[in-house]
């Protein structure tokens, strides 16, 4: 189950980076386009400050999985396995509590806008709630893996086998 | 004083638990917050989020990441090295010189110090052996050579910089 949601994200990965890679190019034509042509799209900031948000919170999962969320191991790499798990379980639970108040407060504003009907303050009026869904999703399925995860460190740490998916390091996997 | 105290404490604290260091400065945040400010934190925490991450600014950090990643597989990473390495031949300790010119090259086309270090290792590692250079040495000046990433601009840091401050970016 773990690894098909690893699997999964590292899909997401490359949906975001086709997003990112399209809005380059936007951005590139506009300026070319503003320079040379005086002609503007006039949304390609909007677009892509809503890619920016996107690919920001459906990335986090991937960089999960990757162990790039940045952990201090001065003092974890000192103790004895024992206390690595418990370790990785307080790691997970912050993780895990931080992830749950993203994904509530951000619902109360896809919520919000849905029920108000919320128009971007721009030309092109964009309905908030499309790139806000999206976004929100992210948050959601982070939500989802590091409480996966961290039911997976708690097992862990009762049956006192090594995870290599909550450890710090890398190399393992 | 209280404040400065417990928040440094916290921080501290959660920092060698090996929590990780983005959930560890939320928390902190949020504890100041909460016990220290008058103002509602929990409610804002969403619209504060999307207002953040849509930003057009912030939006420069990922291109640049992009980027250093296109000089790296293109190759003209590895090009600027041997470049200079040849041109810093005659100093003793060539390949060293190499190493932090190549690092302040770089890290004026790319905007963060891991980077920078990641890039030149790729590169310049190999010629360690082959050369026989004491790979702790070798390692030591890329290492330092990498921190001239977030100096130079444009760096990341900078750009954070003039989002929080206002002020324009060159």
């Amino acid at each position: 189950m773990v690894k098909k949601l690893k699997k999964n994200s590292e899909y997401f990965i490359y949906l975001c980076g086709i997003l990112l890679f399209s809005s380059v190019l936007l951005i590139s034509a506009e300026v070319v386009l503003r320079k040379f042509f005086l002609f503007s799209f006039g949304a390609a900031d909007e677009l892509s400050g809503y890619v920016l948000g996107i690919i920001i919170s459906w990335s986090l999962t991937y960089v999960l999985f990757e162990k790039m969320h940045i952990r201090i191991d001065v003092i974890y790499e000192k103790v004895s396995n024992k206390s690595k798990n418990l370790f990785d379980v307080i790691a997970m639970f912050f993780t895990f509590s931080f992830s749950m108040l993203l994904t509530y407060f951000s619902f109360d504003v896809v919520y919000t806008s849905i029920i108000k009907n919320s128009t971007a303050n721009t030309p092109l009026g964009t309905p908030l709630w499309i790139p806000q869904l999206i976004w929100w999703l992210g948050f959601a399925f982070f939500s989802l893996v590091v409480f996966i995860l961290l039911l997976l460190a708690i097992r862990t740490m009762i049956s006192n086998k090594r995870n290599d998916y909550t450890s710090v390091s890398k190399e393992q996997l | 004083m209280s404040l400065v105290l417990i928040s440094v404490v916290v921080l501290l604290c959660l920092l060698f638990l090996s929590v990780p260091v983005a959930s560890t400065i939320a928390g902190v945040g949020m504890l100041v917050g909460y016990f220290f400010s008058d103002y509602p934190i929990f409610e804002s925490i969403g619209e504060v989020t999307w207002s953040a991450s849509t930003d057009f600014l912030l939006l420069s950090i990922p291109f640049f990441v992009l980027l250093g990643e296109i000089l790296l597989h293109s190759g003209i990473a590895k090009n600027i090295y041997f470049a200079l390495q040849k041109w810093l031949s005659w100093l003793p300790g060539g390949l060293l010189h190499a190493n932090i010119a190549s690092s302040a090259i770089f890290s004026s086309i790319s905007g963060s110090s891991v980077a920078t270090a990641a890039t030149i290792t790729t590169v310049a590692m190999p010629q360690s052996e082959k050369y026989g250079y004491k790979p702790g040495l070798f390692a030591g000046t890329i290492a330092a050579g990498g921190t001239l990433g977030i100096l130079i601009p444009p760096s990341i840091n900078l750009i954070v910089y003039g989002f929080l401050t206002n002020s324009s970016i060159p």
